[in-house]
Order: structure tokens, then C-alpha cells, then sequence
């Protein structure tokens, strides 16, 4: 037994790294007392990443950024942006009164739940996140004849331009278990999805609600994303991105609109 | 602000604010400007601080920063030249071939160690670990730089471990070649002729474990 050059080669920046466990090693230090050629290419490689960790600079972040950072923080916990208080497993009811730009909506009460994370969020979620490429690309017209018998509820493609949003294009998803229109847009150059699905005898639920224009819009935040769906007229909405909450508020009130 | 909002504040400032410089200099090395980095880590620090009630206080929030400021950069920055990249790397992969890596060739003679690996300059080093790709850039500043361990790494990147071992791999060979194209340039070594090498991603030791046996 015992390890052989090649091996060495491959293996030297496990070894360096540390990520070795005590009998790999053992065996790696093994061939090196009895191998010099081997000896001398570890001593190279050893040198070389202690000496990159010297070089590298690691500047500290300037005293400007730091108060700009610091100011970015204040303005997050002036307008509601900040963590949402723990509410450890109880219903916390909180009285939130947020008054959205221009009149849009008023948010009405905010109830949180732990640990409830909605199953139709978290799929949405990973499907944005894939990054699949489109199928067809073009006008929101476009789009909406393309999806015409491909799924099973009528698609109408939000048209998000006056927010300073752009049809990307969109291909054929799935969601819950049923075909959707995979709609992807750049609002200022953030990737948003919209999934546009059948909701029939599919349940909704969420750790938060909204209602806009008289429709429940439920609210979801998972690993840095919003996630904000609901359903109009039994076709089913879901707006994923991780632009914040409000803003994803104001696209989905502009595609109610329309 | 109410009281308990003023805790949440507080406390992110205590556990969050200790990686702000390393959170920089990431920043710094991935957008290769101060104006694009400033924005980049005050977006990832802004979400972190609205996600911070998903965060389990005590657990490893270095990494949870980072992989939070790794999301942010590829969505915002990387995306659109991702294909950009991949050309790149394959056009680099052919030189990684030639690269010496065999010990027919003594290490002495193909870069009198010394010479290389001490007058590096970190203005080389910076330099040259700007000019890799953001994908292999990103793996050695998390290992190299930031000292984090391959598991960390996969969750940070979202990627198998095998993939981390790769880029990893990849990119210290390629941050070797800028830098000893650097010292070339400089005058500090003479260019050797590169000899045959494999040029292989590292292997898991699983494996490497179970053909062991199979030979024996």
C-alpha cells in the first residue's frame, strides 16, 4: 500500500487546506519522507499559498462606507425594513400601518408564523433561482399566444414598463405539480419571476398577508428572496425576487390593475 | 424605535459588523472598484439585516454573511457575463496543460522558489488574482483569503464539494501562471520550457481509498 506520485499531485491541496483526516495524512507524509521529487513540489505549493496569504492585502473598510452603511441601516429600521421581531412558534398580531407610495394599498395587519413557510414559495423560489433559459422572448403578446394550449389557464403577462420593468421572456414551469408560464422580468436589473398557474382546489397560506385591491395577497421570505402570490380569478400569481417586499407590492398592485 | 426592534439593531451591529472589512475586501476583489463594491456589500448587509430573524445567533455567521454576499454579487453583477467567463476559462484550460506540474522538471530550475514565491508583491498578487475568473477568483478568496473550510464553501456557493476542490484547484493554478507571467515580465525569472503534466482535478480520497484496495 501506500500512496504513489500521482496521487500526491492530486491530493496536495486537500493536504495544505487541512481537509485531510489523521490516517490520509499519515499516509501522505508517509511517501514524502521516502519521495523527494514529491517533497520539493508540496515544499513549492506550501510556499506558495503561505506566501499568497501574506501578499493578499485585506483593507479595512473606509470610515465613509462604514457611516453611509451605518445611515443605509437607520433608513431600514425608519421604513419597517429591518428583521421581523421573533415570534417563537406564538401568532403575533402586529399592528403595521404601512401606506405604500401613491395611494396603492394599505396593509392591514400583519400575522407571523414561524416555521411555516409556504410550499408554493419555496418551489418558486428554486425555480427562479435555476435560471432556466427562455423558451420565447418578445412582446408581452407574444407571450401570451405562446402559452395558449401549453397551459391550462389563460396567460396574461403583467406588463411591468411603467415601474421601469422589462419582459425578459419566459419559458413552459412547473408548480405544484401543474404546468405554468414562467414569466421573467429585469426590474432594475433584478431578475423577478412570475409564475402564472392553475390555483383550482390549490390551498394558499403564508406567514404574512396583505390586501390590495381587495385580495388577499400572501407574503413570503425565504433564504433572501420575496416571494408574494395569490390568487385572481381562480388563476393562480406568484412574484418571486429578492427586490423588497414593498416594491414587489407595487408590481403585483400594477399587474392588478391591469 | 421599540425596544425590541432596538435589540434586533443592536445585535446584528454586534455579530455583523466584526466581518464588515473582510465583507469589503470580498466585495473589492469580486467588482475590482470601490464605488460598485460599496454597493454590493451595503445591498448584501441590508438584506442580511432584514433576513437576521432567520439567522440562528450563535451559529457560523461569517459564513451566512458570505453566502448571502455571494447571492447578491452573482445576481446582480455576474450574470450577464456569465458566457463572457466560460470563454475565458477554456482558453486558459489550454494553458493549464502545458503547466508544470511533473517533477521531471526540478522545481529549482523551473522557478528558483525563492524568486517567486517571495518577491511576490501584493500589488502582483492583487493584480493577478483580479485577473482570473470570478468563479475560480471567488474559491480561492474564500479558502486562501478568508480561511474557510471546502464545507463552507459548498454552502456558500451552493455547490458540491467536488466543485470546490476544482475551482479551487483551477484557480491556484491559474493565479500561479498570471503570477509567474508577471515575474517574467518583471525580469525576476527566466521562462522555462513547460514539460508534460496531467493537469487532473484532484480526486476524493473515497475513491482514491477504494482503487487503493482494488490493487492490492
Amino acid at each position: 500500500m501506500g500512496m504513489r506520485c500521482a496521487d500526491v499531485q492530486k491530493l496536495v491541496h486537500l493536504y495544505l487546506d487541512d481537509e485531510f483526516e489523521e490516517a490520509d495524512r499519515a499516509l501522505l507524509e508517509r511517501h514524502l519522507l521516502e519521495c523527494s521529487p514529491c517533497r520539493e513540489m508540496v515544499a513549492f505549493e506550501k510556499s506558495f499559498k503561505s506566501s499568497l496569504r501574506a501578499r493578499i492585502r485585506r483593507p479595512m473598510m473606509p470610515a465613509e462606507v462604514r457611516a453611509r452603511l451605518v445611515q443605509a441601516l437607520d433608513r431600514a429600521d425608519a421604513t419597517h425594513q429591518g428583521p421581523v421581531p421573533r415570534a417563537r412558534g406564538r401568532v403575533v398580531v402586529v399592528g403595521g400601518s404601512l401606506m405604500l407610495a401613491a395611494g396603492l394599498a394599505i396593509v392591514v395587519g400583519t400575522v407571523i408564523r414561524e416555521g411555516d413557510d409556504s410550499a408554493i414559495a419555496i418551489e418558486a423560489i428554486r425555480s427562479h433561482e435555476k435560471n432556466l433559459p427562455v423558451e420565447i422572448d418578445g412582446s408581452e403578446d407574444k407571450v401570451k399566444t405562446f402559452f395558449a394550449g401549453r397551459v391550462p389557464v389563460p396567460v396574461h403577462p403583467p406588463r411591468l414598463s411603467v415601474l421601469g420593468g422589462s419582459l425578459v421572456g419566459a419559458r413552459i414551469g412547473h408548480l405544484k405539480g401543474r404546468d405554468a408560464a414562467q414569466i421573467v422580468y429585469r426590474v432594475n436589473n433584478t431578475p423577478v419571476t412570475v409564475h402564472v398557474f392553475d390555483a383550482a382546489g390549490l390551498p394558499m397560506s403564508a406567514p404574512r398577508k396583505r390586501i390590495l385591491s381587495d385580495r388577499e395577497i400572501f407574503v413570503d421570505s425565504v433564504r433572501g428572496y420575496n416571494v408574494v402570490f395569490f390568487r385572481d380569478r381562480g388563476v393562480g400569481y406568484a412574484f418571486t425576487s429578492d427586490l423588497e417586499e414593498n416594491d414587489m407590492l407595487r408590481l403585483v398592485s400594477t399587474s392588478l390593475g391591469q | 424605535m421599540l425596544g425590541k426592534a432596538r435589540k434586533l439593531r443592536s445585535d446584528f451591529e454586534r455579530e455583523v459588523l466584526p466581518h464588515a472589512d473582510a465583507l469589503w475586501g470580498t466585495a473589492l476583489r469580486l467588482t475590482r472598484n470601490e464605488r460598485d463594491a460599496e454597493d454590493l456589500v451595503q445591498e448584501a448587509l441590508l438584506r442580511a439585516y432584514r433576513f437576521f430573524h432567520r439567522f440562528e445567533q450563535g451559529s457560523n455567521c461569517k459564513a451566512w454573511l458570505f453566502k448571502i454576499l455571494t447571492n447578491t454579487f452573482i445576481t446582480r453583477y455576474h450574470k450577464e457575463r456569465r458566457l463572457q467567463e466560460t470563454a475565458l476559462t477554456a482558453a486558459q484550460e489550454d494553458a493549464l496543460t502545458e503547466d508544470i506540474l511533473s517533477h521531471e522538471v526540478s522545481h529549482s530550475a523551473r522557478d528558483p522558489e525563492g524568486a517567486l514565491a517571495q518577491r511576490m508583491l501584493s500589488d502582483d498578487v492583487q493584480r493577478a488574482l483580479e485577473s482570473i475568473p470570478e468563479e475560480f477568483r471567488l474559491a480561492v478568496i474564500l479558502c486562501d483569503v478568508e480561511e474557510f473550510s471546502y464545507k463552507e464553501i459548498a454552502d456558500i456557493l451552493d455547490c458540491p464539494i467536488g466543485t470546490v476542490m476544482s475551482r479551487l484547484y483551477r484557480g491556484r493554478r491559474l493565479l500561479a501562471r498570471a503570477l509567474h507571467d508577471y515575474a517574467v515580465e518583471l525580469g525576476i525569472i527566466n521562462p522555462v520550457q513547460a514539460a508534460q503534466s496531467t493537469g487532473e482535478p484532484p480526486i476524493d480520497m473515497a475513491k482514491y481509498r477504494r482503487e487503493r484496495k482494488q490493487g492490492e
